[in-house]
């Protein structure tokens, strides 16, 4: 579906090419008792210096989908369809060799638990260095200055380079890791739960770093969270997924304003609003289908409120443009200047997978 | 607002835990105020939310009045016996049993080698709440108040069978099996989806208001606090700086911490271009001692030396 949107709109195509591309991806985990399909005919591009959110609920596949790109899948999982192309290039023909300059040169992958994964005996600087040196000549001395400017800007003191990751709080080795994942200057950052572990003042001040340093630098994110609210301020578009599969795409103020599928519509009301009336939550009754035998039809019509029983429970609906394509939102973080990005990203069609989105919409 | 009027099941006055830190910088141990001076009354049928980040006390704060921590100074008075004088097992169990603990992660407070039934049974049997061959029966009934319906296939199920979001609602029904008056919630939905938040949210909503419960909900999520909370504390380094009804405090914050907590939260409907960058108070700034006063009428803030 997205390959068909983009040749709509082929006159922009011409300039602003993906940066990468999932088609048809499908990523599958045999398991004792059958196989549970995590990620199903999942098709979404990403643009340069754009930020794509991903939400859904946990074991939806949207962790999965970033371990496919980086291709660091969990054995048993494996890419058994579709393809996933970084600048028109299949990703599955990257040679050993080819695939460690790929990561953290051209994508970088930030999880939730990330901070936790710097070495503990080790000073944070030499963890930079050791990291630039394995990808590239360069001098220990260059490293570490580096080290010290990408720290400054995800606000640490530079200093701190000498630190050993205890000395450090939480929130700070997150943001550590996040400046190593930027050392190389990757064209993708992929963050998966980035500030989940964190307050939300922590929280907060990260993803406006990530935005700032955006900005500067110009690479594209892929942000994964459960937690739809999150990426509001922050993304241009959000692509929900359940059950594996995406079953919206659109702007995020579109998707806020009028959600086209009712888990979406769920999402959207399962967190309190700080201003406004006191409405009753509704949350999404229910739980996530178990992924090796998801229910036949809508694998959303268990738990929709929307539903009738056909097609709801016969026919699967694809994923289809519903309304006007949008102008992108222009982010609380655009005002800043910014050579590196194309100034407008061109119009996106919105996508839902739902029998009815009309009527939400 | 009627709840508000009732009068206190406990009430903590100048509660205070100080720690001496084990790494001694020249011979002296430095000594770190975890809670210090914090006073605070929950009433049956309300629930007050202890808001703040990591590291500001409200864990121990839940810990002491609790009893699993004993405080350096103040007292905690349920009713009208002063808990921080009980002493020995049988006294403190008694206790304990009318005010109970929800822990964050109900992946760790489970035992995943026992069935549902048994962290529910164990409960009821210690604290002999009902004759023993009504157990089970009690125990369906549990489940089923907490959304564990039907509860007959839950009591069977281990825990690694369950959600997060049912696991814990199984911690909040073990909680509610010896029948306590009040409930210390230690941030129990931050480890949950979204999606499953609401429930939790709505189940606290539904207890304060059938059982009369008085509960402590401890969070750093504002928006949550404003869905359940009638009145808000919030806490920063070890004291409460800023207190009052719920709406008051958030819609006119009066702390600057107050303010930046509620400048972090994420704003669907705002225009977040309208928001003005996040300023974090310097700790240092802050006058250590200065008095909480009554800027409104049931509203405090501590009165710092800040513009």
């Amino acid at each position: 579906m997205i390959a068909s949107a983009l040749e709509l709109e082929e006159p922009v195509r011409a300039t602003v090419q993906p940066l990468i591309e999932l088609e048809d991806l499908v990523v599958e985990y045999p398991l004792s008792k059958g196989v549970a399909r995590a990620v199903d005919q999942v098709s979404l591009a990403i643009r340069p210096g754009e930020i794509v959110g991903l939400a859904g609920e946990s074991g939806c596949g949207k962790s999965t989908v970033a371990q496919a790109i980086l291709r660091v899948l969990r054995p048993p999982g494996e890419i058994t369809g579709g393809r996933i192309l970084f600048e028109g290039k299949d990703i599955a023909a990257l040679r050993p060799a080819q695939l460690r300059k790929f990561r953290w040169r051209n994508v970088s992958l930030v999880f939730q638990s990330a901070m936790n994964s710097l070495n503990p005996v080790m000073r944070v600087g030499d963890q930079f260095v050791d990291m630039m040196q394995a990808h590239q000549r360069v001098r220990k001395a260059a490293a570490l200055a580096r080290a010290g400017e990408l720290l400054e800007r995800v606000g640490i003191e530079r200093g701190r380079v000498r630190a050993y990751p205890h000395e450090l709080s939480g929130g700070m080795r997150q943001r550590v890791v996040i400046a190593m994942a930027l050392a190389l200057n990757p064209e993708l950052l992929v963050l998966d739960e980035p500030t989940t572990a964190l307050d939300v003042v922590v929280q907060r001040e990260i993803l406006e770093q990530i935005a700032a340093l955006k900005q500067d630098f110009g690479f594209a994110v892929l942000f994964i969270t459960h937690d739809l609210s999150l990426l509001v301020e922050i993304s241009d578009r959000i692509a929900i997924m359940y059950a594996g599969r995406i079953v919206e795409l659109a702007t995020a103020r579109e998707l806020f304003a009028k959600p086209g599928h009712p888990y979406t519509a769920g999402l959207i009301a399962s967190f309190p609003a700080l201003a406004g009336e006191r409405v009753r939550l509704t949350g999404i009754p229910g739980s996530p289908p178990d992924l090796r035998n998801p229910p036949p039809g809508c694998r959303f019509h268990p738990r929709c409120p929307l539903m009738r029983p056909t097609p709801c429970s016969t026919d699967e609906p694809a994923l289809r443009v519903v309304g006007p394509p949008a102008a992108p939102k222009a982010t609380r973080f655009s005002g800043r200047a910014s050579a590196a990005l194309p100034p407008t990203l061109p119009a996106s069609d919105r996508l839902a997978a739902c029998h009815y989105s009309e009527e939400l919409l | 607002m009627s709840a508000v009027a009732a009068s206190p099941i406990l009430e903590a006055s100048g509660l205070t835990r100080h720690f001496h830190l084990q790494t001694a910088t020249l011979g002296r141990r430095p000594l770190l105020r975890a809670v210090h001076d914090v006073d605070l009354a929950l009433r049956p049928g309300a629930v007050t939310a202890l808001v703040g980040e990591s590291g500001s006390g409200k864990s121990t704060v839940a810990r002491l009045l609790a009893l699993l921590d004993r405080p350096t100074a103040g007292a905690v008075r349920f009713g009208d016996v002063e808990a921080t004088r009980l002493r020995g097992r049988r006294k403190v169990l008694r206790y304990r049993s009318q005010v109970q603990l929800i822990f964050q992660d109900p992946f760790a407070s489970l035992n995943p080698a026992k069935r549902v039934e048994h962290h529910l049974a164990r409960p009821l049997r210690i604290h002999r709440i009902v004759p023993g061959k009504l157990v089970h029966m009690r125990v369906i009934e549990l489940l089923e108040s907490v959304g564990l319906v039907p509860g007959e296939e839950f009591a069977a199920k281990y825990p690694h069978e369950l959600s997060g979001g049912q696991r814990q609602r199984v911690a909040i029904a073990r909680a509610l099996a010896v029948e306590p008056k009040v409930l210390l919630a230690d941030e129990p939905i931050s480890m949950l989806d979204v999606s499953i938040r609401a429930g939790i949210l709505n189940l606290m909503l539904e207890l304060k208001e059938q059982r009369d419960i008085a509960f402590l909900y401890i969070t750093h999520d504002l928006a949550s606090a404003r869905y359940v909370a009638d009145e808000v504390l919030v806490m920063l380094s070890g004291r409460i700086v800023e207190r009052g009804p719920t709406d008051a405090v958030l819609h006119e914050p009066l702390h600057p911490y107050t303010q930046l907590l509620l400048s972090a939260v994420p704003d669907p409907d705002g225009d977040a271009r309208d928001r003005p960058p996040l300023r974090r108070p310097d700790l240092n700034e802050l006058d250590g001692d200065a008095p909480l006063v009554e800027a409104r009428p049931g509203h405090w803030v501590r009165k710092e030396n800040v513009e």
